[in-house]
């Protein structure tokens, strides 16, 4: 079984004047199918209104996306057969749906297709399964029973025990269980695994070494000009150098106008949603700034960095999962996130440490956004409130959203699945009074 | 008097210069910069405004000379001798809204806007089938701290304002009080509850645990040039409005538009036509904590099963635990901690065996605890980002004489099952902080660190001291204290205080408080509506004057003659009945009790193009658009002894913007190449702003409802322009009732509608019911567009019973939009310029 978690979404145009009935659909949307697929982590729809691109009218669309466990294409099917009704509603409502209700999944598993757009996407607990998550809570459950049960005598002996003994115990004890034994759960990463995550890697290589060939041929034949044509080949290369390096400021430097603060009646629609206790979910759109080239450039960065999501996406404890992608020809930038904690608390995490410059870098194409010194400086460090209303101003309501596990933080899940790997190992004292202290 | 010899003196003493400080010590409020340890009595007195212009001067005249500035407060700690004494003042959002146009309060900071307690529009959210607010899921109001159990700070108990009174005893406090709230009925303000604080020597709070020690260091006071810590220097714009923060921004300040005369003089940064009214103020956050000392010490008596000799150390070290410090305040995690006990950090106690990750000092303040692959020094830093000035104080009697814990524990073994599961509601905290950002720095800490139940990767465990409930869940929470191989986790941990009251208030600067209290916008001296909007103040004065010249055409007598509405149809008195069935939410303002009743009188008119006044020759013949002024007689007292209903058959206002007032009036009065020449006008800006199809939409309905009626009393009326319902944007809907006779109809003749009003009513009363449409979408109802009409739905909330019908024309009585309560003003720039327009034409 693949365990790598990836991000489907699918934007599509609404029918003119189908919005408000899509929303009163995903409104009523049970999360039930969702809940009953294997894939399926997380699942959320939102209703993005029209917006303007310098003129041109961005068309009212849905996003819907989803996290999953596990490859593409059986996602695709599963959620196809098992959350068909649930689509069909809001897919409905979409142009260019065939149409008829007739229970045939493939029209519905075609139209996903048809739509898919691919997002730069990380997932902070990559590998583990729904499965998986249930177990290994139900682990942690277990033996924290079992320690409270055996806490008082351990803390009434006067000798105590050592941490290798007491980890043994309660190895033992879950195994007496039966059903929690966590000997018979699946081993990983798995051979299936092992050949997807190859698979993933195939196209930077291929990137990487037409990178490289590109770059070899290009100085083979500067130098070769250089030899023939000396001192045209010259000029000629720091006249294009200047050009460039003038167009890169004229794009990376203009000035434009920063967010300002929205109304506390948008403010609550689109916050209150996002007031569960743990896990929390946000989209945020907004039209790209000005510049076919910024939009291709823009386009080509989320291509690149998809291939390296956690040394780009990653720092922000608070995120569960994040995805970056544009629509509509590259002129709409869309923002999705799974995180812990208020939208807020989530937002403002981003102005920490190192990262702003990152986020600088990812965010800065989106209208509204502070503007940043070329392409990284600057930004949400000079306007850190003009950053936060940015955001504000591009968040959605979320109008429909499934969570497999909304109580559990993305560092929660990974340390019960700590838990579970390091019962499994043989430990010395010192790594299991760590281990122990996990508990 | 004691105020004023006191205030002398201190005024007398050298202010304190720090060079090194760019704070501006004068105009900031002075428990800015000091608690007041050494005036051991203290007083937050909660106060509603009932008079808004005898409550202006009486804060102006006699309160606000007696605050303490920052420059002053070094001198009350250390000059006790002199100074004895000290005042502040904050305002909540209601309190603000009767000095500060809409505009200016919608400026303030979302959760100050809107509210501890704010249900309105939009904030509901449905959770396991019941029904949760916004602000209660943030802040934890729910369970054991739920509203219903709040003894102030929500519905009836709101609070406009509070001042805080500090003085060196008891009876200093009390003779203070007595020179400061003598006569308080005339002085426009009410109180509505004293949180009285307790006066001890031994500064510590109930559960008998030292308090007040984690306090931030203010870059720019003195006291902080000595800090070493790190951790606990931050900048000024954390906590004080209009300085950098620990983001080297600014926190999102309030502001007015630019205008002349203001003694407001610095800038909103990066702004140059705002006015900083935050600069040198705060947010101040108010929790009232009931503490339930013999339940909390009973629990770690029963429970503990930490490692100690005997079982009430084993209770004193799990209590200690729970806090994260021993009694005497030292922290837990003690290595590094230095002489003051507020330096320290967890370097040395990575797994929590020394402070737990789950204890209160950890959660209200991580410091440098590193999380999730950050530093320690990334974590300190984010730490810093969301600190709070603490000023609480204590309220009620200990359990034990000088909090002597073994004696509480004594105590506690003895309590009874109802002792122990009742509140007693006799002791607990005051918890005041003040902040520069209440979303960042009070509810973030709030929620996500002390409710959040997976913080530190805890499992199901909120904090124990403060938070006592998890969300959305009807469990226990639990907690854990980590050992050096087996942790022990207490189960079930019940809540060991509960909020009983709280609010936000905004703790405004010295100039800024002086604007609030002077500025306000009717006062005669100072520009009427010159700073909620650019250019409400030209569009006053065109509209008055041409008006004034109009009127001084016809009426070359001077006499006070209407301009507008002129012809009368009829007066008739009546009885506002509030509806015995109106929904929960909209008992606000008059409306507060089902039934209550309230005389008016009202005034049915038509439109006309003439300017006549007569009304023996009034037209009723013409199409026309139909107005109803209703005069409530609220039995308060002025300014808000009337409310004013101003409805008309029209959905909409036109014209829609508050520009083209000038040139609507133009088009009514002018001669007929004006009137073409304005109409193009409005027409062509209308369609540039709204674009052309919503100018036809409007034209079509304001087209529409011109009409020629055939009973007055069968007519629809509404106030097209939105007013406030406390804290709503409504529109009124007077819509008669079906229970009515169906009144006699006849068609058009002179001066038919009067007769048939007076011959209807003659038959017994008539009844409207009386609706309001509540804002749902700013989007789609906005409040400065007049020109849009709200399609939300209806909701009762009384009768309007008609009784007699007066002929004659009572010309001393005049409406206007202004005239409201307090929790029913008008909204929106059209209504300011309406409201500027009947008042200077009334003059």
């Amino acid at each position: 079984m693949i365990r790598t978690h990836g991000g489907y979404t699918c934007v599509v145009p609404i029918k003119d004047g189908n919005n408000s009935q899509l929303r009163t659909n995903l409104k009523k949307l049970q999360d039930v199918s969702f809940h009953q697929t294997d894939s399926v982590l997380f699942a959320s729809a939102a209703v993005i209104p029209k917006q303007n691109y310098f003129g041109e009218e961005l068309p009212a669309s849905l996003v819907f996306a989803t996290t999953y466990c596990g490859s593409l294409d059986d996602h695709l099917l599963e959620i196809s057969k098992f959350c068909y009704n649930e689509l069909f509603d809001m897919f409905i409502h979409c142009q260019n749906f065939p149409g008829a209700r007739n229970g045939h999944f493939a029209e519905i598993l075609l139209f996903l297709k048809q739509h898919k757009y691919s997002s730069a996407f990380w997932s902070k607990y990559n590998g583990i399964t729904k499965e998986d998550i249930v177990l290994e809570k139900k682990l942690y459950d277990e033996i924290q029973i079992y320690l409270d049960s055996e806490q008082k005598l351990i803390n009434q002996q006067n000798i105590a025990p050592s941490a290798e003994i007491i980890k043994k115990e309660i190895k033992n004890h879950i195994i007496s269980l039966g059903t929690h034994n966590p000997l018979l759960y699946q081993h990983y990463p798995n051979t299936a695994e092992k050949i997807q995550q190859i698979k993933e890697k195939i196209p930077i290589f291929l990137l990487m070494g037409g990178a490289i060939w590109f770059t070899v041929g290009a100085i083979k034949f500067f130098v070769a000009s250089v030899k023939k044509f000396p001192k045209l080949t010259i000029a000629s290369s720091l006249i294009i150098a200047a050009v460039a390096y003038m167009y890169y400021r004229y794009l990376f430097y203009q000035k434009t106008q920063t967010a300002k603060r929205i109304e506390n009646a948008k403010m609550r629609r689109v916050e209150t949603p996002q007031l569960h206790p743990v896990l929390n979910t946000m989209i945020a759109t907004g039209p790209i700034k000005r510049g076919r080239v910024r939009r291709w450039f823009y386009s080509l960065v989320l291509k690149v960095v998809k291939f390296f999501p956690k040394r780009f996406l990653s720092g922000i404890p608070t995120i569960n999962n994040i995805r970056w992608l544009v629509s509509d020809n590259d002129k709409r930038l869309i923002f999705l996130s799974t995180y812990s904690n208020t939208a807020g608390a989530y937002v403002r995490d981003f102005l920490n440490g190192s990262i702003p410059s990152g986020v600088n870098f990812m965010f800065n194409h989106g209208q509204g956004f502070p503007d940043t010194q070329g392409l990284y400086k600057g930004g949400i460090v000079n306007d850190p409130e003009g950053y936060m209303q940015a955001v504000y101003a591009g968040q959605q309501v979320i109008d429909f959203w499934y969570a497999h596990h909304p109580n559990s933080t993305s560092d929660l899940t990974n340390k019960y699945h700590q838990i579970r790997v390091g019962l499994l190992k043989d430990m010395n004292e010192c790594e299991s009074t760590k281990w122990l202290n996990l508990l | 008097m004691l105020i004023n010899s006191l205030v002398t003196a201190a005024a007398c003493q050298q202010n304190f210069h720090y060079p090194e400080s760019n704070l501006e010590l004068q105009d900031i409020q002075g428990i800015l910069k000091s608690g007041y340890r050494k005036l051991k009595a203290s007083s937050f007195v909660l106060l509603r405004i009932v008079n808004t212009d005898a409550a202006a001067k009486y804060l102006l005249e006699e309160v606000i000379r007696h605050i303490v500035k920052a420059g002053e407060s070094k001198e009350v700690k250390i000059l006790s001798d002199e100074l004895k004494f000290a005042i502040h003042l904050a305002f909540t959002n209601t309190g603000l809204q009767r000095f500060l146009p809409e505009q200016v309060i919608n400026a303030f900071s979302r959760p100050f806007t809107e509210g501890m307690v704010y249900n309105g529009a939009g904030a509901m959210i449905r959770r396991n089938n019941k029904t949760f607010y916004e602000r209660e899921c943030i802040l934890g109001d729910i369970g054991p701290n739920s509203r219903s159990s709040w003894k102030w700070g929500i519905g009836e108990k709101t609070v406009d304002c509070m001042l805080m009174l500090y003085a060196e005893d008891e009876s200093s406090l009390k003779e203070l009080k007595a020179g400061l709230f003598d006569n308080l009925k005339n002085k426009g303000v009410e109180e509505i509850v004293t949180l009285t604080t307790n006066t001890f020597e031994i500064e510590k709070e109930h559960f008998g645990f030292k308090d007040g020690i984690s306090q931030p260091a203010i870059r720019g006071f003195k006291e902080a040039l000595g800090a070493k810590d790190s951790l606990n220097l931050i900048y000024p714009g954390e906590i004080i409005l209009g300085y950098k923060n620990e983001y080297g921004s600014y926190a999102p300040t309030p502001f007015i538009n630019e205008c002349e005369n203001s003694i407001l003089t610095h800038k909103v940064p990066g702004e140059s036509t705002k006015l900083d009214l935050g600069k040198n103020g705060s947010y101040l956050v108010i929790r009232q904590m009931e503490q339930h000392v013999e339940r909390f010490w009973r629990y770690m008596y029963d429970h503990s099963i930490e490692k100690a000799a005997t079982k009430e150390e084993a209770a004193i070290l799990l209590a200690e635990k729970m806090v994260g410090r021993k009694l005497d305040g030292t922290p837990l995690s003690s290595k590094n901690s230095g002489k003051n006990q507020n330096e320290f950090d967890f370097r040395d106690d990575t797994l929590g065996q020394g402070c737990p990750f789950g204890a209160h000092i950890r959660r209200v303040n991580p410091r440098d605890q590193t999380h999730a692959g950050r530093s320690r020094a990334l974590s300190g830093d984010i730490s810093k980002k969301h600190r709070m000035l603490r000023r609480g104080r204590i309220y009620g009697e200990p359990l034990a004489n000088n909090f002597d814990v073994k004696a509480m524990i004594e105590k506690s073994k003895n309590a009874t099952i109802e002792d122990l599961e009742n509140w007693s509601g006799t002791r607990g905290l005051h918890f005041l902080a003040l902040v520069s950002d209440i979303n960042r720095n009070f509810e973030f800490v709030q929620n996500a660190w002390c409710n959040t139940p997976t913080f530190a990767e805890l499992t199901d465990e909120t904090d124990p001291i403060i938070s006592g409930t998890l969300p959305f869940s009807e469990g226990l929470p639990h907690f854990t204290t980590p050992q050096k191989l087996i942790r022990n986790r207490y189960k079930d941990v019940p809540p060991f205080t509960r909020v009983v009251g709280g609010a936000y208030f905004f703790l405004p600067g010295i100039k800024a408080l002086n604007y609030i209290l002077e500025c306000r916008p009717d006062r005669g001296s100072k520009p009427v509506y010159s700073c909620p909007y650019a250019n409400t103040n030209q569009h006053v004065k065109e509209v008055s004057d041409y008006l004034q010249k109009k009127r001084i055409e016809k009426y070359p007598t001077g006499i006070n003659e209407r301009i507008f509405h002129v012809n009368s149809i009829g007066w008739v008195s009546g009885t506002l009945k509030v509806d015995s069935n109106i929904n929960v939410l909209n008992r606000k303002g008059l409306f507060k009790n089902p039934e209550d009743t309230y005389e008016f009188i009202s005034r049915f008119s038509t439109s006309t193009s003439q300017l006549d006044g007569d009304e023996s020759n009034a037209s009723q013949t013409e199409k026309g658009l139909y107005g109803f002024a209703i005069k409530i007689f609220t039995g308060r007292e002025a300014p808000e002894a009337v409310q004013d209903l101003i409805l008309l058959t029209s959905d909409i206002f036109v014209p829609t913007l508050p520009k083209h007032q000038i040139s609507g009036v133009k088009v009514v009065l002018g001669n007929n190449a004006t009137r073409i020449k304005m109409l193009i006008k409005i027409i062509k800006e209308t369609s540039a702003t709204k674009g052309f199809v919503q100018t036809l939409i409007e034209i079509i309905n304001f087209l529409k409802a011109r009409k020629q009626s055939k009973n007055i009393l069968t007519e629809s009326y509404n106030s097209a322009t939105p007013f406030l319902f406390l804290d709503r944007a409504v529109k009124w809907h007077a819509i008669p009732s079906k229970k009515n006779n169906k009144p006699p109809q006849t068609e058009s003749a002179p001066n038919h509608l009067s007769k048939l009003l007076e011959a209807s009513l003659s038959k017994g009363p008539v009844v409207f019911d009386l609706y309001i449409q509540p804002q749902q979408n700013e989007v789609e109802q906005p409040i400065e567009d007049s020109g849009r009409k709200w399609e939300s739905d209806l909701e009762k909330v009384g009768e309007l019973i008609l009784k007699e019908f007066k002929e004659m024309e009572d010309r001393s009585v005049r409406f206007c939009p202004d005239n409201c309560v307090k929790e029913h003003t008008p909204l929106g720039e059209v209504n300011a310029i309406r409201s500027g327009v009947y008042k200077q034409m009334q003059k």
